[in-house]
C-alpha cells in the first residue's frame, strides 16, 4: 500500500484529523524506552548523532548500546555530501515505520503517515505549525510535540523565518545532483565516500535546510540533539518532498549513475521489529517503489513559472581558484559585522589567463572555508560590495546568502570525526560579481566581502580560515 | 563593474585528467620509492644498507614514502583545488615536503636506537606490532587518525603560501606519525620484510576503504604480524 505524505498544514486545517495527535502519543511511549533500545526516541536521535555532555535526558547509570553497535547505528547523518538526500530518506522511512507500528499498538489508524512542514509556501507557512507550540493539549495531556527550547519565537506563534531562511530557488534550479568541492556543490551535495560534514553542502541542504534547522534553535541548532525535537521529522520530511519535487521539475534532473553513489556505501538502520537492516542509494530513489511505498500530497514545481528551467550548465569540470584573503579572520559576533577583501589578480598581457571571450568564466562561486566557533554560531549573512561605511542591515540588495551554521560546533571539535576541519560553504556570486565597481591597484581587484552575524550567539568569534573566490 | 576574471585555457582530454588527479606525481613517486624496498623486501637479514645509520635513516624516509602517500590522494586533490592553476603542482609539492620531513624527523631517532645492542634484538618487531595492536584500539589513536586527514585551509599567495603549506603538511605528518608510528616502526625492525611491507600497506587500506574505522580488524591485522614476525 502506497502511503502519502501529507502537509501538516492541511492536517491542521481538518479538525477531525488526529495525525498530529497519534504522533504525539507515540512519541510518549518512544520517550519512555532506555537509550540502547533502537525503537526508542533518543536511540532515534541519536542515529543522527549523538553528545552524552549535551543529552539533557541523561540517566546516571543507564546502559549505552555497545561500541561496535554505536559506531554501526549512532553517528551516520551524512552531511556536505551526495549522501545527504538518500540516507535522511532511510532515516525517516524507518522512523516513519517504527512510529506507525507504536501507533497501531497504541489502537491508531494503519494509515498514519509522516507530515511534512512546507514552510516557502507563503508567509503564514512559515510559521510552527500549532500543535508543536503548547506544552499540553486541550484536554490537558502531554502534547510530545512540544520542545521549550526553541527560539521563543517560534513557541509563541511568531515569525521567525526570513524569506532566505526559506529560499528554494537556487537548489531547485541547480542542474546536477551531484558537485564538487570548490564550484557547483550540486543539488545533493557533492561526491564523497561516508561524510559526517567537513565538505561544503550541497544547494538543498543549505537552504532551506541549514537554515531552517538554525531558526528553529534550541535541539535543532546541533545535529547532535536535533531528531530529539518532533519537527525536525516534519522539516526533513519536506526535504525528502523537495528532492522530489526537483525530479519532477525538469527531464535533465536525475539522481546520479554513478556506482560509488547508488551502491558504493551502505547505511545501517533497524527496522520497526528491532531487526538490523542495511540500505544503500539505489533501494531510495524512487519512495513510490518497495521497500518505501509512499508518495506526497504535492508534488507539483513550487517555483513559480517565471523560474521555469534551470541555471545554465557550461558542463564543464575545470573550476579554478581565481582569488582569495591572504590570511585568516575572526568575526567578532558582538561587533555587528566584519570584512574582509579577497584579492583578485589582474590577468597579465602575455599570461595564459589573458582575457579572451572563451576564457570568460561562465559561473563564478564565493568559497568561505574552515569555519569555526567554540560557542554557540547561528548564521552569518555575506554581503558583497559593501563599502566600510554601509550598515549592511541597509543593503539587503547586497547580500549574496546566509550561512546557517549548523553543526559548526562538532565541526570545530580538533578531537571530533573531521579533526576539526571547520564548516564549508560555496555559492554561486557570478551575477553580484559581475555588478561590482572595479577597485584596488594595478596588480589585484579587491572584492569587498562582509559578515553579519544573524541570531542567537555566545561571546565565542567566528574564525574563517580563508574566503575564496572560483571560476568555472 | 568588476569586468571578466582572468581564467586559464580549458585542458585538452589528457590534460582535464590530469586536473582531476593531481595527485598522480605524488603516486608515482610512491611506486619509486617502493622499488627503493624491493631489495630490503626481498632479502631482509641480508640488506647490506639497512645496517649503517645513514642506510636506516634512507630506508626509513623511502618506507614512510612508499606507505604513506598514496593515503594522501584526497588531500592533495582539496590542496590542487583550492590553489592557483599556475601553483597546483607546487603547493602539492610543498604540501608533501611537510609531510616526509614530519616523518623524517623521526629517522635519526630509528637510525640512533639501530646503533644500540638492543637494535637488532629478534623481538623487536614483535613488540612494536603489539605495541601497535594496542594503540589502535585507544581512543586517542582514532582522534590522531581523524586529525592526520583534517582539511586546513591556506593562502593562495604570499609567504603565507609557503608557511601554511609546509605547516598542514607537518600536521598532517605529525598525526600521522602518531597513529601510525608503531606499525612503522615494526615494518622497519623486520628490516623491511615484505611480510610487514605489504601488511603494513593492506591495514592502511582497510583503514581508508572502511566507512567506519574497524579498530578490532586493525588491532587483529597487527596480532597477526606481531606472530608472523617470530618467525624472522
Amino acid at each position: 500500500m502506497i502511503r502519502t505524505r501529507r502537509s501538516v498544514h492541511a492536517i491542521e486545517a481538518d479538525p477531525t484529523d488526529n495525525t498530529l495527535v497519534w504522533y504525539s502519543r507515540a512519541i510518549g511511549e518512544m520517550k519512555q524506552r532506555p537509550l540502547d533500545d533502537p525503537l526508542g526516541w533518543r536511540f532515534l536521535g541519536a542515529v543522527d548523532a549523538f553528545d552524552r555532555a549535551s543529552d539533557l535526558y541523561l540517566i546516571a547509570g543507564e546502559s549505552m548500546p555497545s561500541g561496535p553497535d554505536e559506531r554501526r547505528f549512532w553517528h551516520q547523518c551524512q552531511h556536505g555530501s551526495w549522501f545527504f538526500l538518500p540516507w535522511h530518506r532511510m532515516y525517516l522511512f524507518h522512523f516513519e515505520r517504527i512510529v506507525l507500528s507504536e501507533v497501531i499498538r497504541l489502537g491508531g489508524p494503519s494509515t498514519w503517515a509522516l507530515p511534512y512542514w512546507n514552510y516557502s509556501q507563503d508567509v503564514a507557512s512559515r510559521l510552527l505549525p500549532v500543535a508543536f507550540r503548547d506544552p499540553t493539549f486541550a484536554d490537558g495531556s502531554t502534547n510530545h510535540l512540544y520542545v521549550s527550547q526553541r527560539t521563543p519565537a517560534a513557541n509563541s506563534g511568531g515569525q521567525f523565518l526570513d524569506d532566505i531562511d526559506v529560499d528554494i530557488e537556487d537548489a531547485l534550479r541547480r542542474k546536477r545532483f551531484a558537485g564538487t568541492d570548490t564550484g557547483d556543490t550540486g543539488f545533493g551535495g557533492p561526491r564523497t565516500g561516508f561524510s559526517h560534514f567537513s565538505r561544503p553542502f550541497g544547494g538543498l541542504e543549505q537552504s532551506p535546510h541549514n537554515n531552517v534547522h538554525v531558526q528553529v534553535s534550541g535541539f535543532m541548532l546541533d545535529p547532535r540533539t536535533a531528531a530529539l525535537d518532533p519537527i525536525f521529522w516534519l522539516h526533513h520530511a519536506n526535504i525528502d518532498r523537495l528532492w522530489e519535487a526537483w525530479k519532477r521539475r525538469d527531464a535533465t534532473h536525475v539522481d546520479p549513475t554513478e556506482t560509488l553513489w547508488s551502491r558504493g556505501v551502505e547505511f545501517w538502520f533497524h527496522d520497526a521489529s528491532g531487526h538490523r537492516v542495511k540500505m544503500r542509494s539505489e533501494e531510495v530513489t524512487d519512495p513510490t517503489v518497495a521497500p518505501l511505498e509512499y508518495t506526497y500530497d504535492d508534488l507539483s514545481d513550487p517555483l513559480p513559472e517565471s523560474f521555469v528551467g534551470s541555471l545554465d550548465d557550461k558542463g564543464s569540470d575545470i573550476v579554478q581558484l581565481v582569488g582569495a584573503t591572504p590570511e585568516a579572520f575572526e568575526v567578532d559576533l558582538d561587533a555587528g559585522s566584519a570584512r574582509c577583501v579577497v584579492r583578485v589578480p589582474r590577468p597579465k598581457a602575455d599570461s595564459p589567463e589573458m582575457l579572451t571571450v572563451e576564457n570568460q568564466p561562465s559561473h563564478v562561486y564565493l568559497s568561505v572555508e574552515q569555519i569555526t566557533c567554540q560557542g554557540l554560531a547561528s548564521s552569518l549573512d555575506v554581503y558583497l560590495g559593501l563599502s566600510p561605511d554601509d550598515n549592511p542591515a541597509d543593503h539587503s540588495d547586497k547580500r549574496v546568502a546566509r550561512l546557517a551554521l549548523f553543526g559548526i560546533r562538532e565541526a570545530s571539535n580538533p578531537a571530533g570525526p573531521h579533526g576539526g576541519s571547520g564548516l564549508l560553504f560555496n555559492f554561486e556570486v557570478t551575477d553580484a560579481i559581475r555588478r561590482l565597481d572595479d577597485v584596488g591597484d594595478e596588480d589585484f581587484k579587491d572584492v569587498m566581502v562582509t559578515f553579519r552575524p544573524i541570531g542567537d550567539h555566545t561571546g565565542s568569534p567566528v574564525h574563517i580560515g580563508r574566503v575564496s573566490l572560483y571560476a568555472e | 563593474m568588476i569586468g571578466v576574471i582572468g581564467m586559464s585555457p580549458e585542458p585538452g582530454p589528457l590534460g582535464r585528467w590530469l586536473w582531476r588527479h593531481p595527485e598522480w606525481w605524488v603516486i608515482l613517486v610512491s611506486l619509486c620509492a617502493w622499488l627503493v624496498m624491493i631489495p630490503h623486501m626481498v632479502k631482509p637479514a641480508e640488506c647490506s644498507c639497512c645496517s649503517s645509520p645513514g642506510g636506516e635513516f634512507v630506508g626509513w624516509i623511502a618506507m614512510a614514502a612508499a606507505m604513506m602517500l598514496p593515503f594522501l590522494a584526497e588531500t592533495i586533490q582539496s590542496i590542487a583545488a583550492r590553489s592557483f592553476p599556475g601553483r597546483r603542482a607546487s603547493g602539492v609539492a610543498i604540501f608533501v615536503l611537510g609531510y616526509l620531513a614530519a616523518w623524517a624527523a623521526f629517522a635519526p631517532i630509528h637510525a640512533l636506537w639501530r646503533s644500540t645492542p638492543w637494535g637488532y634484538h629478534e623481538l623487536g618487531p614483535t613488540v612494536a606490532f603489539a605495541a601497535a595492536a594496542a594503540w589502535c584500539m585507544t581512543p586517542t589513536w582514532r582522534i590522531a587518525h581523524q586529525r592526520s586527514h583534517a582539511f586546513r585551509s591556506f593562502a593562495a599567495t604570499g609567504p603565507r603560501w609557503w608557511s601554511d603549506l609546509v605547516g598542514y603538511g607537518v600536521r598532517c605528518g605529525i598525526w600521522s606519525m602518531v597513529a601510525c608510528l608503531p606499525l612503522m616502526i615494526g615494518c622497519a625492525l623486520t628490516g623491511h620484510a615484505a611480510f610487514a611491507m605489504l601488511g603494513g600497506l593492506g591495514i592502511g587500506l582497510i583503514e581508508s576503504r572502511s566507512r567506519i574505522i574497524p579498530q578490532r580488524t586493525l588491532a587483529a591485522c597487527c596480532v597477526v604480524l606481531a606472530v608472523a614476525s617470530l618467525w624472522l
